[in-house]
């Protein structure tokens, strides 16, 4: 009988201990499934303002200049586990669109999978600015022009244009015989439908800026649109290459109510079918006016909003393509023979924002701000939260770029910094608490880099992490004290300027009103030379470098994979993924 | 055997006390000594841990970043460069606060309501058993996880969530043991002689559920360190940079690839922790249970 107890125990212990390393085993397993759905997200990159533009002047926009700054400034800053951008890489970015494209004959056919960052929930390009939605229907809508690798306006819908002297007045001469997918005909009545879709507050487009300084359009024939502006902008023309100003059919509206669960456009591809979450076909547009493209058959799409399993589907060749391939794995994506990386140094600007609406508080001092700043280390707060693969800034452009002030990343002075602080009568310190966004590691990483330099000046600062919807309202009430986050996506200086730093904007986060600066800003756009802009432009980040209502932290870096047999793709540094119209599948 | 034993039993006449039983037969299993070496371990390294942990946890020294495990560093150091072995030595401490705090919550609900519940019975009984069958009808962790989502993303609140889910399984195992001993003649007799219903309950009938009580609460004890490390992990709770396990995980399973030392400590850490409690309290169950002995 004691044997049988004995025996009886034995197996009990032994389904024990598999019980238990089983729930052992399982938690992990659990852990690291939650963790995937839980940074599910939509917005890529918090996008305020879409693209508004760049002149024509501005053509020779830089990215070429841009990029070449990148590898340099990487490499001097380092620190050891983040190798530099790959000077190829920024060859083919800035350089050579050509030279990708004629490295072989396009072969056309083939389905592209791919891999977004984030679901793009609803489809209207008009009433949503997410990046996750402009990346989709950037490739089913036409719109006026499109941007090439150096930022500079290129005919799309129209095939060509002509300013009048006072820069009031833009005549477009539309592209004939170009049909929706649906088969109607392109005219000029849809570019004026879509543009007053745009800025009809029923709409609640987000991105009605880019075109707010239309006074009238009209159409006196079909194939010519004529807009003329209130006063000149000199960033109007490329700004309209933005898929939130995409040309869309008005009984497609009338139809549907509005174009969330629906596309019909003129782009190089169609919109097939969408489940949420799950994925989204697009199928080449057999009627796309530039013949020949796109040399796809159709692209399916795939959110992976975590970044690791992103980064293992491009590996493993689950996917052929991934959009936003995340800069802690690209020095193994890199080493990685059977991929190809595209991008470096983009125009997403991260900074420390202050809520200066709040008087009452010690950063309502702009002494305090530059205390603040001068306590920041930019370079570790580029390791933590990128990798060391973007570069530090103390202005809200990139270095490298046309209208950026030449300034010197400071080291961390906290001497000085802990001095201001005691001059603006705050030496013993004070609470806070930082915002940022849970989704974004770039930003969030960031927050506790910034809390940890925080501290060493007396400042004690909580970061508070929020989901998108709860940051985005928390952002537009003004609902905060400081915060950690980003824009991105411009294409010429104003856009930045105007939408975040003028007086009364609802884009003003900061609630930043400064007379001196708004005169200048209008004076940035009424001068339509590249030299006399780039003054202005000075001047005005002078301003933001003395009143520090953002300090700004770093520009980002934007990456896509993609596997070696993928051919034809040109980054670009907006970050869109138009270059997919000109991929081809060497397979 | 049988034979000695039915000579003996007039000597057993007083029960050697029934701790000192459980302890002998506790000590008898080699996993549940397992279970008790390594919840000793747990319990010192919460309590001492942050005293002695080498390095403040939230240092960060972004340029030692991924350093691997060191002489300086023994477990290395994580994406801010701050000491893995401080943040998992006061990850400890959050871990301990969470499960004592959670299951006492629990168990002080759970108590009552089963108490009150099985010795009355009634309406009272079946609204209650109903109330927690409502509650047990949710996954706990889902529940957890929606909870904290309407309170409050706090600590307090991840409190909260784990003891509301953990009180339905100690209501049923106490208003269980209620029921049965409610029928027994010496509760009879207590009531027939005018005890107070409060005294009955408290002296009489609660120490007849003490046992299956501690073993419930040291298997709840893991589930709340589990849950705690889950809801970490799923950004709820403790914020960052608090050196939650769970959130250390969270912010480092990224980089399992290249620096596996960042999320496999921490991983370590829950698995054990998680491991021993359950060992223990199956232990415990067996050294109680009568048939087994």
């Amino acid at each position: 009988m004691a044997d049988n107890r004995d025996t009886h125990r034995t197996q009990d212990l032994t389904r024990r201990a598999f019980l238990g390393g089983t729930a052992a085993a399982a938690a992990t397993a659990i852990l690291a499934a939650c963790g995937s759905s839980s940074t599910a997200t939509s917005t890529p990159a918090p996008t305020k303002a879409p693209a508004a533009a760049a002149s024509p002047a501005v053509g020779a926009a830089s990215p070429a200049a841009v990029a070449t700054t990148a590898p340099t400034t990487a490499a001097a800053a380092t620190t050891g586990t983040s190798p530099t951008t790959a000077p190829a890489t920024t060859g083919s970015t800035s350089a050579a669109p050509t030279a990708a494209a004629a490295a072989g004959t396009p072969k056309k056919g083939g389905v592209l999978k791919m891999g977004l960052q984030g679901d793009p929930v609803a489809l209207d390009p008009h009433s949503t600015s997410l990046t996750a939605t402009n990346h989709i229907v950037e490739h089913i809508y036409g719109r006026l022009v499109t941007i090439d690798a150096t930022l500079s306006p290129q005919p799309d819908l129209a095939q060509s244009w002509d300013i009048s002297s006072d820069g009031l007045v833009y005549t477009f001469k539309l592209r004939q015989g170009v049909k929706f997918h649906k088969g109607q005909p392109f005219v000029a009545g849809d570019v004026k439908y879509s543009y007053e879709r745009v800025l009809d507050p029923k709409t609640k487009s987000t991105s009605t800026a880019g075109l707010s300084s239309i006074d009238k359009i009209e159409t006196p024939d079909d194939s010519t649109v004529k807009i003329t502006l209130k006063k000149p902008n000199a960033a109007f023309l490329v700004g309209l290459w933005s898929p939130n100003y995409a040309i869309v059919k008005k009984e497609d509206v009338d139809k549907n109510g509005d174009l969330t669960k629906t596309a019909n456009g003129t782009g190089p591809f169609m919109f097939k079918d969408y489940t949420p979450n799950t994925k989204l076909t697009l199928v080449k547009n057999p009627n796309y006016w530039d013949t020949g493209k796109p040399y796809l058959d159709g692209i399916e799409m795939t959110p992976v909003p975590d970044d690791t399993a992103r980064s293992t589907a491009i590996r493993t060749g689950t996917v052929d393509f991934v959009e936003y391939a995340p800069a802690k794995d690209i020095p193994q994506l890199k080493a990685d023979k059977t991929l190809t990386i595209a991008g470096d140094q983009n125009t997403n600007i991260r900074y420390l924002g202050f809520n200066l609406t709040q008087k009452d508080k010690p950063w309502a001092n702009p002494k305090v701000r530059q205390a603040i700043s001068l306590a920041m280390d930019r370079q570790a707060i580029v390791d933590a939260a990128f990798y060391g693969l973007a570069i530090p800034t103390l202005t809200v452009f990139p270095p490298g770029y046309w209208a950026t002030l030449d300034t010197k990343v400071p080291p961390q002075d906290i001497k000085g910094a802990k001095a201001m602080l005691a001059d603006a009568g705050f030496g013993s310190g004070f609470k806070t608490a930082i915002k940022t966004w849970s989704s974004y590691p770039f930003l969030s990483n960031a927050a506790l880099a910034v809390q940890d330099q925080l501290k060493q000046i007396g400042i004690t600062a909580d970061v508070l992490p929020e989901d998108n919807g709860t940051f985005i309202a928390d952002n537009n009430a003004k609902n905060y004290e400081m915060l950690v986050s980003g824009t991105s996506g411009y294409t010429d200086p104003n856009d930045i300027m105007l939408s975040n730093f003028g007086t009364g904007l609802a884009s003003n986060n900061s609630g930043y009103s400064n007379p001196n600066f708004d005169k200048l800003v209008s004076d940035g756009v009424a001068v339509s030379k590249q030299d006399d802009r780039k003054k202005v432009y000075a001047q005005l980040q002078q301003i933001l470098l003395a009143d520090n209502p953002w300090v700004m932290l770093y520009v980002g870096s934007q990456y896509e994979a993609m596997k070696s047999y993928v051919k034809g793709y040109v980054h670009n540094a907006t970050g869109t993924n138009i270059g997919l119209k000109e991929t081809w599948l060497d397979k | 055997m049988q034979g000695e034993g039915a000579v003996a039993l007039p000597l057993q006449a007083v029960p050697e006390p029934r701790r000192r039983r459980a302890w002998s037969a506790l000590r008898r299993q080699k996993l549940a000594m397992a279970g008790v070496v390594i919840v000793g371990f747990f319990l010192v390294l919460a309590v001492i841990g942050p005293k002695v942990s080498p390095y403040d946890p939230l240092k960060q020294t972004i340029r030692e970043r991924f350093a691997r495990p060191s002489h300086a560093h023994w477990l290395g150091q994580d994406e801010f460069g701050r000491d893995i072995l401080s943040r998992l030595l006061h990850g400890a401490w959050i871990s301990f606060e969470v499960g004592v705090i959670s299951v006492a919550l629990a168990g002080l609900f759970g108590v009552v309501l089963g108490l009150v519940a099985g010795y009355w019975g009634g309406w009272l009984d079946t609204s209650l058993t109903l109330v927690m069958d409502v509650l047990n009808v949710f996954p706990s962790l889902l529940l957890a996880i929606s909870l904290v989502a309407v309170l409050g993303n706090s600590l307090r609140n991840v409190f909260i969530a784990i003891a509301v889910t953990s009180i339905p399984a100690f209501m049923r195992i106490v208003r269980g043991s209620v029921l049965s001993v409610r029928q027994t003649p010496y509760i009879e007799a207590a009531t027939s002689v005018g005890v107070p219903t409060g005294r009955i309950l408290a002296w009489h009938v609660f120490p007849n559920v003490t046992p299956p009580l501690i073993v419930h609460s040291s298997l709840t004890f893991a589930y709340a360190v589990l849950a705690e490390a889950s809801l970490a992990y799923l950004g709820l709770g403790n914020r960052p940079p608090a050196p939650s396990w769970g959130s250390m995980l969270n912010s480092s399973y990224g980089f399992l690839e290249t620096a596996p030392w960042v999320s496999i400590f921490p991983g370590v850490a829950i698995a054990i922790t998680v491991l021993g409690f359950n060992l223990l309290g199956d232990g415990i169950r067996d050294a109680l249970d009568p048939r087994l002995r």
